[in-house]
């Protein structure tokens, strides 16, 4: 079993989540297999945290959610992206970006 | 989100949660059959895929519980379900939270009602007069030894007040007594206030129905406008409806008047005396109607007027004050020095216009009345916050074993208390809930009652209620809830009834806490109750009662100032066939401090008295035999030391056993501090032919009719006509012949002194019924939670007198025992609450004026009653618990 990197995920799962949702809407289930094949297995998560993360999303209106038919014909609840969502994504992503890069330039200066 | 947002979507939430409830557990089922299928396609089993899925998946109900909590759902649920407990809980021991609602609506409804008195009388103008900071009196002040006294403004001080630019408007008005006529109705008093033309557009009120006065300018004064405006209760006592009175004529002091308008509803005064019986007519017909001199408008010594005004706006209250002072100096210079040399002095100022404004000494009356009133109102909530917080406290310790068990199933210690002050947070929403309605029955019942100040149930009060009643939960709550979880699982556990020391203690200090605050709040009632009865009793020994009739007339009108016709209708009357005597009265009466010299047992003591002012023959023929020495003469007026009769209980308090007649009084001012003459005794009559000599504040002395301790200016104003038959049936001739005599002199009251003492009683039962009737349910309720208090620290012991049973203590001695211990900790209570129980006396003793002597007895009872009440509710616990089998109490706990 992969490793999981949970104190990871925390903190980004929202962002995962809602990054997934800008590209396609889709159901929890589809969600949580999309994070591992993405991710090459390296990231799993299990449905104790990713549904209460889409409920909190929910909750905060960032993203919506609609009952539609799957594709082999079973009845899901799709969750898409909100215009708000989309915000706060492009906000968490501008955030990431300065975290990684301040990281990045930690790790070569002192490495 | 924002705060209301995030509120919102949770209320939704709980709104919702049988729908998303479904959904999600829809949604999950399909997350677990998608993962299945997966596994199915990798070439699993149906089962085993199902399986797999599953265990991906993880625990379904805890997923699920973390889920609900994303949403935030849980947070109302939880609530919901102590809610529900709490119900649960008190359905189980309704008495207990019976009793406490009760208390809490009593305390609440009560603290609520006084919270509007206190407010009505800081911070609102008088009734039927709009609320309007810019509205205000300009008070004059005269200074005198450095000492501020009220006087009214004289109209030219009043004009150039009106100038002042700080000032919108100023209105001035004089106040008089005047008899009126309505066409085909008898004459009867009415209280006329002489205004400027701007008076009811300076206080914002609107004259309807009808129009106000034709007049408009200060200067208007030359020729009098005879025309009125009429109080609306007046009117509707008059004429039916307000509508009615407009147009109709009306004959003030003989002069007729026509009214154009009414007063609105509730408006009676701006200041000062409120008559219902009250009607407004221009300045400018004061002086014809009160036939006064002409000079009234310019006349800088006659100060008759009281004052409204409206700041202009931008204007403080300070800001107009220099110069409202100016002008008083100004006016005091304008005057000549007085008959001491010494020059006035004059001031003024300007206050808001309350509906209890007054200068000085009153002013520190109503201060009195504050703060009386909300002294006794935090004596009532401390009670009711020590009664609740003990039965609380017994709650929760009786509920120990729940508790513990609950503790021990993985509760939190604050999900415990949360569970605790849930349940007091119900107790006192119920509580505020039927207080508040409580308290608007007695603003309505008060409102009907109370004429000078406007009691309404407002929005400000029903809030403070509100807070009320939420921070008496979390007071009352908090301790006991916290208390009872401290001890944590295996304490509690271990001997869910143990640990009882440390309880009993505190149980201990809540019941003595509540005898000493229950005290003075008995002996407040009890001392109501007393006045209560002594009122009811009062003249009832009076042999001569269906003989007499008390005749009083309004005399102080102009009309009959300047034309008296009092001797003509005591001739009148006199030559009637039937009647025996007509004695003259005064009803006015001076309240004077009397000192009586040392004797060989006693240092010099002083009285408080009432001089009551009678002719010579009232005595005789009033029937009344003198014990001692004899009555008034008519040479008494002349002598230089005054004679008086008094009471023979006043006679034996203040000279013991020794014969009375000849001895002398001091006579003081009221205060006591200047000494103004002297009385002598010379004659006692028996109490038990004039009632007793305890009259109100003071003590009933009788003085010469003319002689110098006569209230200032007083004619007699009233007649006792004694007839040989019962003289009921002679009264319509007694006021035929008054009215054909004194047609201005209308009389007030025409009745046997019988009917006068029976009207007096049924009016004092009806009006201090309701209020002892509070004071009796009040005292029940102090009494049952004193009560439940002490029988919840002894039953609470229950297991501790079945150790002693089991040991082989009598029932008897174990009875005997927890009784000693009951009445030791209630004489502690009582011991620490009488120096509260003293002071208590002491305040509403000199508020309400009861009779020193009855004080020791009062205390005495209630000291009594709370030894009684404590008594028996540790002793009927006590002896419940001794007749438990030993085997029983043990096991219960």
């Amino acid at each position: 079993m992969p490793p999981k990197s949970n104190s990871l995920l925390q903190g980004t799962l929202e962002m995962i989540v809602l990054q997934l949702l800008r590209a396609e809407p889709t159901n929890g289930y589809e969600l949580a297999q999309r994070i591992e094949t993405i991710s090459r297995d390296v990231l799993t998560i299990n449905a104790g945290s990713l549904y209460p993360a889409l409920y909190r999303l929910e909750e905060r209106d960032l993203i919506h959610s609609a009952w539609e038919e799957s594709k082999t014909g079973r009845r899901v609840k799709v969750y898409s992206l909100t215009a708000a969502g989309r915000k706060e994504l492009a906000e968490q992503r501008g955030e990431w970006a300065r975290f990684t890069g301040a990281l990045s330039a930690i790790l070569k200066v002192t490495g | 989100m924002s705060f209301i947002g995030r509120i919102r979507n949770r209320v939704r939430a709980a709104a919702a949660r049988p729908r998303l409830e479904r959904e999600m557990q829809e949604e999950m089922r399909a997350h677990i059959a998608q993962a299945a299928e997966r596994f199915r396609a990798r070439g699993m089993e149906e089962q085993e895929a199902l399986l797999s899925a599953r265990r991906e998946f993880g625990n379904v109900g805890v997923v699920q519980e973390e889920a609900r909590d994303a949403r935030g759902a849980r947070w109302i649920e939880s609530v919901i379900g102590d809610l529900r407990h709490a119900a649960r809980h008190f359905a189980r021991t309704p008495v207990m939270a019976g009793t406490i609602v009760l208390i809490l609506t009593l305390g609440i409804g009560v603290s609520a009602a006084a919270f509007a008195i206190v407010s009505g009388i800081l911070t609102r103008p008088a009734p039927g007069v709009p609320a309007d900071e810019r509205l205000v009196t300009i008070r004059g002040i005269q200074v005198d030894d450095g000492r501020r006294y009220a006087r009214g403004v004289s109209y030219p001080e009043l004009m150039e007040y009106a100038h002042l630019p700080a000032f919108a408007d100023v209105a001035g008005w004089a106040t008089s007594m005047v008899v009126i006529e309505f066409a085909g109705q008898e004459a009867g008093t009415a209280l006329a206030h002489f205004v400027t033309p701007n008076f009811f557009r300076t206080l914002g009120l609107r004259v309807s129905p009808g129009t106000a006065f034709a007049q408009s300018r200060f200067d208007d004064h030359a020729v009098p406008e005879l025309t009125a405006i009429i109080g609306h209760l007046y009117a509707i006592d008059k004429f039916g409806v307000a509508e009615a009175a407009v147009g109709k004529m009306l004959k003030v002091n003989g002069v007729n008047v026509v009214i154009i308008g009414v007063a609105p509803p509730r408006f009676i005064a701006a200041l000062g005396d409120r008559d219902a019986r009250t009607l407004w007519l221009p300045v400018s017909a004061w002086p014809l109607i009160d036939r006064l001199n002409g000079d009234t408008f310019t006349n800088r010594a006659d100060a008759s007027f009281f004052t409204a005004a409206r700041l202009r706006d931008g204007v403080s209250l300070r800001q107009a004050m220099p110069a409202v002072e100016l002008v008083a100096s100004r006016a005091a210079n304008a005057l000549p020095r007085r008959t001491s040399g010494k020059p006035r002095q004059f001031a003024a100022d300007v206050a808001p216009l309350r509906g209890d404004v007054r200068i000085e000494s009153s002013s520190s009356g109503n201060i009195q009345t504050v703060s009386l009133i909300t002294g006794l109102v935090l004596l009532i909530l401390l009670v009711c916050t020590t009664t609740v917080s003990s039965l609380l406290v017994g709650g929760a310790v009786a509920r120990r074993h729940e508790i513990a068990v609950r503790l021990a199933l993985g509760a939190s210690r604050a999900r415990i208390v949360r569970q605790l002050l849930t349940e007091s947070a119900l107790l006192a929403f119920a509580a505020g809930v039927a207080g508040l309605a409580v308290y608007v029955v007695i603003c309505r019942g008060l409102r009907g009652s109370i004429t000078d100040l406007d009691i309404d149930p407002t929005w400000a009060t029903a809030l403070a209620t509100a807070l009320f009643a939420m921070a008496t939960s979390i007071i009352c709550g908090l301790s006991p809830a916290l208390h009872a979880t401290r001890d944590g699982v295996s304490g509690a556990l271990k001997d869910s009834s143990g640990n009882t020391t440390v309880k009993a203690r505190l149980q201990r200090v809540f019941v003595v806490a509540q005898i000493a605050l229950t005290q003075p709040l008995l002996v407040g009632l009890a001392m109501m109750i007393a006045i209560v009865a002594r009122e009811a009793n009062r003249g009832a020994t009076r042999t001569l009662a269906e003989h007499v009739v008390l005749a009083e007339f309004d005399n102080w009108s102009a009309a009959s100032r300047a034309d008296n016709r009092m001797p003509a209708v005591i001739e009148r009357l006199s030559a009637l066939p039937g009647v025996v005597k007509v004695i003259p009265q005064v009803t006015g009466y001076r309240i004077l401090k009397v000192e009586a010299p040392a004797t060989g047992a006693s240092a010099a003591r002083r009285f408080s008295i009432r001089t009551h002012l009678i002719p010579p023959g009232y005595f005789q023929g009033m029937d009344v035999p003198l014990r001692r020495g004899r009555e008034f003469m008519w040479s008494d007026t002349t002598v230089a030391v005054t004679p008086i009769v008094i009471g023979s209980d006043f006679a034996a308090q203040a000279f013991g056993n020794a014969d009375p007649v000849g001895k002398r009084l001091a006579a003081l001012t009221w205060e006591g501090t200047q000494r103004i003459g002297e009385f002598e005794v010379v004659g006692v009559v028996a109490v038990a032919d004039i009632g007793s000599s305890e009259f109100g504040s003071g003590i009933r002395v009788f003085t010469p009719m003319g002689g110098p301790f006569a209230v200032p200016n007083s004619k007699p104003d009233a007649l006792l006509i004694r007839t040989r038959t019962p003289a009921a049936p002679l009264i319509s001739t007694f006021q035929e012949i008054a009215r054909a005599e004194a047609p201005m002199m209308p009389a007030r009251t025409m009745k046997t002194l019988g009917q006068i003492d029976r009207d007096t009683r049924s009016e004092i039962i009806e009006a201090t019924g309701a209020s002892a009737a509070g004071g009796i349910i009040a005292l029940f309720l102090a009494s049952i939670g004193l009560y439940a208090v002490v029988a919840l620290s002894v039953s609470q012991r229950r297991r501790e007198i079945g150790v002693r049973v089991a040991l082989g203590a009598q029932p008897r001695q174990v009875v005997a025992m927890f009784f000693r211990n009951g009445l030791r900790v209630s004489l502690i209570g009582l011991l620490i609450g009488l120096p509260l129980s003293a002071a208590a006396l002491k305040i509403l003793g000199s508020q309400v004026g009861v009779p020193r002597t009855n004080m020791p007895a009062i205390a005495a009872a209630v000291a009594l009653a709370v030894v009684v009440v404590a008594s028996l509710a540790s002793w009927i616990p006590a002896r419940r618990a001794a007749g438990v089998d030993p085997l029983v109490a043990l096991r219960d706990g």
